[in-house]
C-alpha cells in the first residue's frame, strides 16, 4: 500500500490528532518515568520540608526573580565542587515547589552558600551589594529591610504545600505561625521548632529586633537544610556516582570524568583537593595528600 | 445585539473584579482585580459608543482583516516595548546602579518582563495576526465562528497586560517563560482554546481541497503550546483569592517539566509558528513556489516529533538522571537535520529569483531571517553536546544563542511579514520607503552580530575562567573577578541591542507613514487595488 500524505492534508481533524500524537511521545517517554523510577531521587538523610520561615524566605527568593541570575545546582565538575561544595543531589530539592535550579550564573551558585557568611554580611550585601563585593552587579534590595514579613497566611501556604505532597503533618501546620515568629526571635524557646525542623537556623537574622523583617526570611532560607546534606557525606548506595568513602581524616567523593575529589580537615577548616583517577581506589590517596601538603607549604612560605 | 450581550458580560467581569479587589488575600491579587475592573469598564465605554453606529461592510463579508490590522499594530508596539526593556536590563548588567533600588525596577523583575514581552507579546501577536491572515488566504474563506477572533485578540492583550503588571509587582511562578500565576494561566487557556477553535473551524470550512503547509505548522504550534501550557502550569493556589500558587511537581520532575515546556516554547512558539510564517510569506514575496513539497512533509513531521525531546539539554550535569540527559542530547543533535531541511526549503524557494535580493529589501529581510534560523539551529545542537554544554551552560553563550534565534530568526521574519502585510491591509500601493527597509535590514543584522559576538566572547571567557587552575591545583579566579571581566562585553552587547532597536524604530516610522499614506498612494489604493475580499 502506498502511503499518500494528501489524505492527511485534506483532513484537518486527522492532521490535528496526528500532530498531537507525535508531539506527545517525547514528553511521555522522558518525564513520566521520573515519577516512578526509584533511583531518580537517591535516599539522603537529613532532607526535611522547609520550616515556615524558610518557606517564606524562599517565596521572596522566587518573587524577586533571584533565579534569573543564580543557580542552585552544583554540577559534578572539579571546579564547581571546589568552588561551591558537593554537587547537588536530586533529593535536596525534592520538597521544592517549584524547583529553583536556575539556568544562568550572572552571580554565583547559591545552593550551599548558607553559613558561609555571617547574617550581618548577608544583610549588608542585600542592602548594598557593592559595599561588600566591589565587582558585584547585583541590584540592591534595601526595600526588603523596611518591609515586614507577613505571617498571618503561612498556614495556608503550608496546607497548599501539603496538598502537592510535602510531608507537613497536622502539628506543623497548626503551629506554623508561631514557628515562624519563634525562628527569628532570639528569646524564643526553639525546642519544638528544632524537633520539627532539625538543624534549622534560629535567631535574629536581620539585626532589627522585634518586628520580623523580610530579610529574616531570606536569610533563614539560605542556610536551610541544603548545606546539611552537602557538608556531610551521603551514602549513595547503588547510585551510579559510586560509593562515598569516609575515614576520620579524609573524605573522598567521586566525580564523573575520572577525577576524585578529596577533602580533609586542616587548621584552617576543610581543605579541598582533587586528583585525576578513579574514585573507588585508594591508590590516589598519597597523591592527594602530598598535593595538600604541598599547597599548605606554599601558603606558609 | 451581540454588543449588548458583550456589555452585560463585561459588566459581570467588572463586578467580579470588584469582588476580587475587595476580598483578595494579598495586595498583588487586589491590584490585578483592579486591572480587570478598569479594562472591563473601558471596554464597556467603547462598546456603548459603538452601539448606534452601523456595522462596517468588512464586519459582515470578505476576509476578516480588521483583527489582522490590529494584530500587526500590536506586534509593532509590543516589539518596541520588549526591545526597550531588553536594552534597559542589558544596561543594568553593565551599570548596576540603573536598578535604581526599587523593587519594580530591579533586574530580577524586569528580565521576565523582557522575555515575555518579546516572546509572547511581540512574537505571539505576530503569530496570531499572520495565522489569521494566512489561513484565510490559503483556505479562501473568512475566519470561522463569527467575531470570536476579536475575543482571541483582546483576550490575548489582556493576558499580556496581566502578565506584565504582575512581573513588575512580583507575581511570578519563577518558571522561565511561564512566569504568570495560576489565574492568568487559566485566562490564557481560555483565549488559547478560542484561538484553536477559530483556526480549526476555518480549516474545516476551507474551499481549497488541501491544507496549505503553512497551516500545518500553525496548527501544530497552537495545539502543542496548549499541551505544554496546561501541563507545565499545573499548580495549587494558596487561596482562590490570592496570587500565589505552588507547582504540582517538585525538584527534578518539576525541572524537567519546566524545560520540556521551556525548550518547546522555543520549538513550537518561536519555531513551528514562525516556520508557518516562512512557508507563506517567503514564497509570496519571492513570487516562487515552495522549493520542495516532499521536503516540507519531512520537515514538518520530523521537526515536531524531535523537538519535544530536546528539553533535557537544559539540565546537563544536573541531578536529572543521566539517561534523560543523554536522550535530550541525542534528540537535540538529530534536530539539526529537520531544522536545516526547513532552512533549505525556505532559502531554495528563491531559486530563479535570487536577483530579487538586490532590489527587494523585504525579501532580503526574510532571507537573512532564514539564514539566522540556520545559524542558530546549528549552534543549538552543538551546545546540547554535553562536553560543550559543560562550558557553555550558566554563561552568556546561552544568551547569545537565544538572541541570534530571537532577534535574527523570529524578529526578522516578523519584520518581513509586517512589511509584506501593511500595504496590503491598508490598501496602499506599497511601503512608504524601501530605503528605510533596507536600512532596517542592515541595522538589525549588524546589531545581532555585535550582540551575539559579545556574548560568545563573554560566555566562553567566563566559562574558561571558572574552571582555570594554577599549577598548584588551585582555582585561579574568584567568582567576583569573572563578573568584572564581563563588563566590557555587557557594554558591547547593550550597544548591539541599541543598533537593533534603532532599526525597529525605522520600521515604526515606515509603518506609520505607510498607513497614513501620501495622497499619491491613497489614489492608487482607491483606484487600482481591489479590496482584499477578492
Amino acid at each position: 500500500m502506498k502511503f499518500d500524505h494528501s489524505r492527511i492534508e485534506k483532513n484537518a481533524t486527522l492532521m490535528l490528532v496526528l500532530s498531537l500524537l507525535v508531539v506527545s511521545i517525547g514528553g511521555i517517554v522522558e518525564i513520566a518515568p521520573l515519577f516512578y523510577m526509584q533511583n531518580t531521587i537517591e535516599k539522603v538523610e537529613g532532607v526535611r520540608p522547609y520550616s515556615p520561615l524558610e518557606l517564606a524566605g524562599r517565596n521572596i527568593y522566587v518573587r524577586e526573580g533571584c533565579y534569573n541570575c543564580h543557580s542552585q545546582m552544583v554540577r559534578p565538575m572539579r571546579d564547581e565542587v571546589e568552588r561551591y561544595g558537593h554537587y547537588s543531589l536530586a533529593a535536596e530539592s525534592m520538597y521544592d515547589h517549584p524547583f529553583q535550579w536556575g539556568s544562568k550564573r550572572t552571580g554565583p551558585d547559591l545552593a550551599r552558600v548558607g553559613q558561609r557568611y555571617s547574617n550581618e554580611w548577608h544583610v549588608q550585601h542585600l542592602v548594598d551589594p557593592r559595599s561588600v563585593v566591589p565587582e558585584s552587579i547585583m541590584p540592591g534590595y534595601r526595600f526588603l529591610l523596611s518591609t515586614e514579613l507577613r505571617t498571618d497566611d503561612i498556614i495556608a501556604h503550608l496546607k497548599a504545600n501539603a496538598s502537592v505532597g510535602v510531608p507537613y503533618d497536622a502539628e506543623m501546620i497548626e503551629v506554623a505561625e508561631a514557628d515562624m515568629r519563634d525562628q527569628a526571635d532570639p528569646d524564643a524557646d526553639w525546642d519544638g521548632l528544632l524537633a520539627r525542623y532539625p538543624k534549622a537556623q534560629t535567631g535574629d537574622f536581620d539585626g532589627t529586633p522585634g518586628a520580623v523583617a523580610r530579610e529574616a526570611g531570606v536569610l533563614a532560607y539560605i542556610p536551610g537544610p541544603v548545606p546539611v546534606v552537602g557538608l556531610s557525606c551521603y551514602r549513595a548506595g547503588k547510585n551510579f556516582w559510586g560509593a562515598c568513602w569516609i575515614t576520620k581524616h579524609c573524605r573522598i567523593w567521586p566525580i564523573p570524568g575520572g577525577w576524585s575529589f578529596w577533602s580533609s580537615p586542616s587548621s584552617g577548616g576543610w581543605r579541598w583537593c582533587s586528583v585525576p583517577g578513579p574514585a573507588r581506589t585508594t591508590r590516589n590517596a598519597p597523591r592527594c595528600l602530598s598535593r595538600m601538603i604541598g599547597s599548605l607549604a606554599n601558603e606558609q612560605a | 445585539m451581540g454588543n449588548v450581550v458583550l456589555i452585560i458580560l463585561l459588566g459581570l467581569a467588572a463586578v467580579a473584579g470588584l469582588i476580587g479587589a475587595a476580598r483578595g488575600h494579598d495586595a498583588l491579587f487586589q491590584a490585578h482585580a483592579w486591572v480587570i475592573v478598569a479594562v472591563s469598564l473601558a471596554a464597556i465605554v467603547v462598546l456603548l459608543q459603538r452601539l448606534d453606529r452601523p456595522r462596517t461592510a468588512e464586519a459582515a463579508e470578505g476576509y476578516a482583516d480588521g483583527v489582522v490590522r490590529y494584530g500587526v499594530l500590536a506586534t509593532v508596539f509590543w516589539g518596541v516595548v520588549g526591545f526597550l526593556v531588553g536594552l534597559v536590563i542589558a544596561l543594568q548588567l553593565a551599570f548596576p546602579d540603573l536598578n535604581l533600588g526599587y523593587s519594580f525596577t530591579s533586574f530580577g523583575r524586569l528580565r521576565p518582563l523582557h522575555t515575555s514581552a518579546v516572546i509572547f507579546a511581540f512574537g505571539g501577536n505576530a503569530l496570531i495576526a499572520t495565522s489569521f491572515y494566512v489561513v484565510q488566504r490559503t483556505c479562501r474563506v473568512r475566519l470561522a465562528l463569527g467575531g470570536l477572533h476579536w475575543f482571541v485578540f483582546w483576550g490575548y492583550q489582556l493576558f499580556i497586560v496581566l502578565a506584565a503588571t504582575g512581573y513588575v509587582m512580583g507575581v511570578t511562578q519563577s518558571r522561565e517563560y511561564a512566569e504568570p500565576e495560576w489565574y492568568v494561566d487559566i485566562w490564557l487557556t481560555l483565549v488559547w482554546v478560542a484561538y484553536l477553535l477559530v483556526f480549526l473551524f476555518t480549516l474545516f470550512k476551507r474551499k481549497e481541497p488541501h491544507i496549505y503547509v503553512a497551516n500545518w505548522f500553525y496548527l501544530a504550534f497552537i495545539v502543542t503550546v496548549a499541551m505544554l501550557h496546561l501541563v507545565n502550569n499545573l499548580a495549587v493556589p494558596v487561596s482562590f483569592l490570592g496570587s500565589k500558587s505552588y507547582s504540582a511537581f517538585s525538584g527534578v520532575q518539576d525541572a524537567l517539566t519546566q524545560w520540556w515546556y521551556g525548550h518547546n516554547a522555543v520549538g513550537f512558539f518561536l519555531t513551528a509558528g514562525f516556520l508557518g510564517m516562512m512557508y507563506y510569506f517567503v514564497p509570496k514575496q519571492a513570487d516562487r513556489p515552495v522549493f520542495s513539497y516532499r521536503l516540507s512533509i519531512i520537515h514538518f513531521w520530523a521537526l515536531i516529533f524531535l523537538y519535544i525531546w530536546a528539553g533535557p539539554h537544559h539540565l546537563h550535569y544536573t541531578a536529572l538522571p543521566d539517561w534523560a540527559q543523554t536522550l535530550g542530547m541525542v534528540f537535540s543533535i538529530m534536530l539539526w537535520m529537520p531544522s536545516w531541511g526547513g532552512m533549505i526549503n525556505g532559502l531554495m524557494t528563491l531559486s530563479g529569483a535570487w536577483d530579487k535580493l538586490r532590489t527587494d529589501p523585504v525579501l532580503r529581510m526574510m532571507v537573512v531571517a532564514v539564514a539566522f534560523y540556520g545559524m542558530s539551529t546549528f549552534e543549538g545542537p552543538m551546545m546540547s553536546i554535553k562536553a560543550v554544554n559543560g562550558l557553555s551552560h550558566y554563561t552568556d553563550w546561552t544568551i547569545g544563542h537565544v538572541h541570534s534565534g530571537a532577534l535574527g530568526w523570529v524578529g526578522m521574519i516578523s519584520f518581513g511579514a509586517v512589511y509584506f502585510l501593511v500595504p496590503k491591509l491598508w490598501n496602499r500601493s506599497g511601503l512608504y520607503s524601501l530605503r528605510l527597509v533596507s536600512w532596517h535590514v542592515w541595522l538589525a543584522t549588524i546589531g545581532i552580530v555585535i550582540y551575539a559576538a559579545a556574548m560568545w566572547v563573554s560566555g566562553i571567557t567566563q566559562g574558561l575562567m571558572w574552571r582555570e587552575y594554577d599549577p598548584n591545583g588551585f582555582l585561579v579566579y574568584s567568582f567576583a573577578e569573572t563578573v568584572s571581566a564581563m563588563h566590557p562585553f555587557y557594554i558591547i552587547r547593550a550597544f548591539g541591542g541599541l543598533v537593533y532597536i534603532s532599526g525597529a524604530f525605522l520600521m515604526v516610522y515606515n509603518v506609520w507613514r505607510t498607513i497614513k499614506g501620501s495622497p499619491e498612494t491613497r489614489d492608487v489604493a482607491a483606484g487600482a487595488v481591489a479590496p482584499q475580499a477578492a
